[in-house]
């Protein structure tokens, strides 16, 4: 009897196991996960008891993300890592939540440009200090971008500043800027997360964080947390000449898992969350405890097909397949509404005006159909969508198979895990949903994948028209014929176009409702200059 | 199982019947049986009974609770959860049940040859055997399932093989038990054939215990694939992987928390079930005690 019992007991046991590893959020999963970080938020909690004095009341924001894995910003790629530097540097040029480059965030309080747009003067603010104390140059800017620029160096945005031939330093602050040809986009590429000004005198960048930003790093336990302490120091004042940053403090806990982020934030544990998956959303609006802060922004998982070889090399077969799309419905199944249907475009309505905003095409089943027999597949046909494991893709690829069964095509769904696609099928495999992140030059999607032998050309498509527009795009410094470009290719895009949008998703993050000063960004972290609790 | 072929040691007669009289001993044994019989006869009929198609969307009834409707609710595609699981029992008794056959076949194959023949040929399969099961059995699986791809035939050979040298230790351990017995020694004096030991002697002492094994082997099956399902690498969307319910749920479930229960119970209640199945079957087959692990 008592085998019995205890091979019950095993059972229930794996049983209980595999449930918390779902991430059912259970309450014992979740603390067994961190304990020390129940502990510390009991002491947080503490802290703020209205009751202590309000002399020793720290402000301390505790946050929950992933683990950062490059702490060197030349290298970090992924939300984590900026999420863990954006705190410790600065940006040369900061680009605000509209697109607008903003000096006072900056540490360039002001900037020139030629008039041929070939050369860009900085004046650096004076005074800035990194927190080993010593005074921010020049040096340290040149020394910065030309470590982006060294492929020796080895940087993932080494192509970017490829049309920078020269820095100099006349001064201890100015810093000359010469490029081969003009770019419309250069200060936002100054603000790529790789491009943070870091200590020239440094030579561990991965061990030693000396930045000149808003938080200093007080302990950094691998696979657990990052302790910040807020810069005495820091430059920068808000508009009532209060010094920023307003924090105390920053605690970065580390959890691997979104559903465990998001009940840290529920259960108390954690202040702020960022990046979350937009399904969680509407949850999370129910609950008055916490507030969820929305961005349109360009992140989008195109559909995409092969223009070289399979069916889709047929312009009407793509069109049969865009008219067969209802994005709405991808939209609200996939992700519960929280972005804005797509046109087919990789350009968004996050950059404004040179979205080209037309009515969302219509879905047309008996068009669709008229199109695939005009094309010689009056029976449809079969192909395999290869995607990726990764939360909202299967989602997509499960409705839109059911769309596509209408007009007679019959969708096999490949799943893989996100690291088997970004090995070697997504460049590969003839129809597929790849993600593409917000980035701040939105003709980089265009340079990147959609131009003739573009490095990430996935789909192969090769335009003429759309090379054009992308050379003469790239270097068109007046916004208004910039704009016309930008329409032009979008409408190229939607009459032959390799890719089905469904949809743009919101960036979502969401915090306790007492935590203030939080601006929604397109980028997905945040400046944690302006945060604050509220009394 | 015909059990008039088990060696003279025990009665002959009535194993089944006395079998009955001690399953309903065991009420835990008949009640995991009744699940288990039900999940099959689902998996068996499932579709013609499903009151919905398993992946038919309605978007616009997506996420609503347990009702007359829907009796497990919907999920974030509208889809009805009871019919998805009902239809969904039916991969998992054929990709389970396939890979538990192809453990017991092979691995009954090894453990008779291997512990029959002993000494340097045993110890040489025996090592192989640890070699294998050395190997986190989950990592290795999905390491397979990520460089051939995830599919039906992939997902029975990588969790049948990684079940082998489990099944292949049983057998090998019960017939060097039995090897030395005297039946054994009597038929080799009487000039038998080897295959003759092995198949007519041999074998029917290390079927009963083959039984058990291959039932615990089962539960084991069902949970490791709905594991693997769990980690996208079980049967492919838009087909009802109880072990890709759970996952896809995971977003969704503190606005429709049923959609995460109805999946993560099912995939419970049944492993529990076959486990306290197997557990009846290793106290009427074995009553001797002998214990399979």
């Amino acid at each position: 009897m008592r085998k019995k019992i205890s091979s019950i007991l095993a059972v229930l046991l794996t049983v209980g196991v595999l449930l918390s590893a779902c991430g059912t959020g259970s309450g014992s999963g979740q603390q067994t996960m961190n304990p020390p970080a129940g502990e510390e938020a009991g002491a947080a909690a503490q802290d703020q008891d209205p009751a202590a004095e309000s002399e020793d009341k720290e402000d301390i924001l505790r946050m929950a993300y992933y683990a950062p894995i490059m702490m060197d910003p030349a290298f970090g790629g992924n939300n984590a890592d900026d999420n863990a530097t954006v705190l410790i540097y600065d940006f040369l040029v900061y680009i605000d939540e509209n697109f607008e480059a903003d000096p006072k965030r900056s540490l360039a309080e002001s900037w020139t440009v030629n008039e041929d747009g070939t050369e860009w003067t900085f004046n650096l603010r004076k005074g800035v200090k990194f927190h080993d104390g010593k005074e921010l140059t020049s040096r340290d800017v040149k020394f910065s971008i030309d470590r982006l620029r060294d492929p020796e160096v080895g940087s993932p945005v080494v192509d970017m500043f490829a049309t920078v031939s020269d820095i100099t330093t006349p001064d201890d602050y100015t810093v000359v800027f010469t490029l081969t040809e003009q770019n419309p986009d250069f200060l936002a590429t100054l603000y790529v997360y790789q491009a943070k000004i870091v200590d020239a005198d440094n030579t561990d960048f991965n061990n030693n964080w000396n930045g000149t930003g808003p938080f200093i790093v007080e302990r950094y336990v691998p696979e657990d947390r990052l302790v910040y302490k807020r810069n005495p120091n820091y430059w920068m004042y808000d508009d009532q000449g209060v010094q920023l940053p307003y924090l105390d403090g920053i605690e970065y806990l580390f959890m691997a898992d979104q559903s465990a982020q998001l009940e840290a934030l529920r259960g108390n544990q954690v202040d702020y969350v960022l990046a979350l998956p937009a399904e969680f959303v509407a949850g999370l609006e129910q609950n008055p405890d916490i507030t969820v802060y929305r961005k349109a922004a360009n992140y989008h998982y195109p559909i995409r097909m092969r223009t070289d070889r399979g069916p889709a090399q047929d312009n009407k077969v793509r069109q049969a397949l865009k008219l067969g799309t209802d994005r709405k419905a991808i939209l609200d199944g996939a992700i519960g509404g929280i972005g804005v249907t797509g046109r087919d475009t990789p350009i968004g309505p996050a950059y404004g005006e040179i979205y080209l905003d037309v009515p969302e095409p219509a879905r047309d089943v008996e068009k669709a159909k008229e199109l695939l027999a005009e094309a010689g597949y009056p029976d449809g046909f079969d192909i395999t969508l290869h995607t990726q494991q990764t939360s909202p893709v299967p989602a997509i690829a499960t409705i839109w198979k059911e769309q596509m069964a209408e007009i007679g095509v019959n969708v096999d769904i490949q799943l893989v895990p996100s690291e088997v696609y970004y090995a070697d099928m997504w460049l590969e495999v003839d129809f597929g949903i790849t993600d593409w992140g917000p980035r701040p030059i939105p003709l980089a999607y265009v340079s990147l994948a959609y131009t003739t032998g573009g490095s990430w050309s996935e789909t192969k498509w090769s335009n003429a028209r759309i090379d054009e527009l992308e050379a003469a795009a790239a270097v068109e410094m007046d916004t208004e014929k910039r704009t016309q470009m930008f329409h032009e290719m979008q409408e190229i895009f939607m009459e032959e176009g390799p890719i089905i949008t469904p949809f743009f998703i919101d960036n979502v993050y969401a915090a306790r409702s007492n935590v203030k000063g939080i601006v929604p960004h397109f980028g997905m972290t945040l400046d944690f200059r302006s945060f604050y609790f509220e009394e | 199982m015909d059990d008039t072929t088990t060696s003279g040691a025990r009665p002959k007669r009535s194993r089944f019947g006395a079998g009955w009289k001690r399953l309903r001993r065991y009420p835990t044994a008949l009640i995991g049986l009744i699940i288990v019989a039900f999940f099959l006869l689902m998996a068996i009929i499932g579709p013609a009974v499903a009151p919905y198609t398993y992946s038919a969307q309605n978007l616009s009834d997506a996420l609503s609770p347990p009702s007359p409707a829907h009796l497990m609710g919907t999920d974030n595609y509208g889809r009805d959860i009871f019919s998805r699981i009902i239809v969904g029992s039916r991969d998992v008794y054929a990709t389970a049940g396939s890979a538990t056959a192809l453990a017991v076949v092979f691995g009954l194959a090894i453990g008779l040859f291997s512990g029959y023949a002993g000494g340097l040929f045993d110890e040489i399969v025996m090592r192989l055997m640890d070699v294998i099961m050395a190997i986190p059995s989950l990592l290795l699986a999905m390491v397979v399932l990520f460089s051939l791809g995830p599919s039906r035939v992939n997902l029975i050979i990588v969790v049948g093989f990684l079940y082998i040298p489990i099944v292949a230790r049983v057998v090998r351990s019960v017939v060097l038990d039995v090897k030395n017995r005297q039946f054994v020694e009597a038929a080799k004096l009487r000039g038998e054939s080897t295959s003759y030991i092995l198949f007519k002697e041999i074998m029917p002492n290390v079927l009963p215990h083959l039984a058990v094994e291959a039932s615990m082997r089962f539960s084991y099956a069902i949970f490791t694939i709905a594991s693997l399902g769990f980690l996208g690498l079980g049967i492919q969307p838009p087909a009802p992987d109880w072990g890709f319910m759970v996952s896809e749920a995971r977003t969704w479930y503190d606005q429709a928390p049923w959609i995460l229960l109805a999946p993560s119970a099912t995939i419970a209640v049944l492993v529990v079930s076959v486990s306290f199945m197997s557990d009846g079957l290793n106290k009427i087959l074995l009553p001797g005690g002998v214990s399979n692990d």
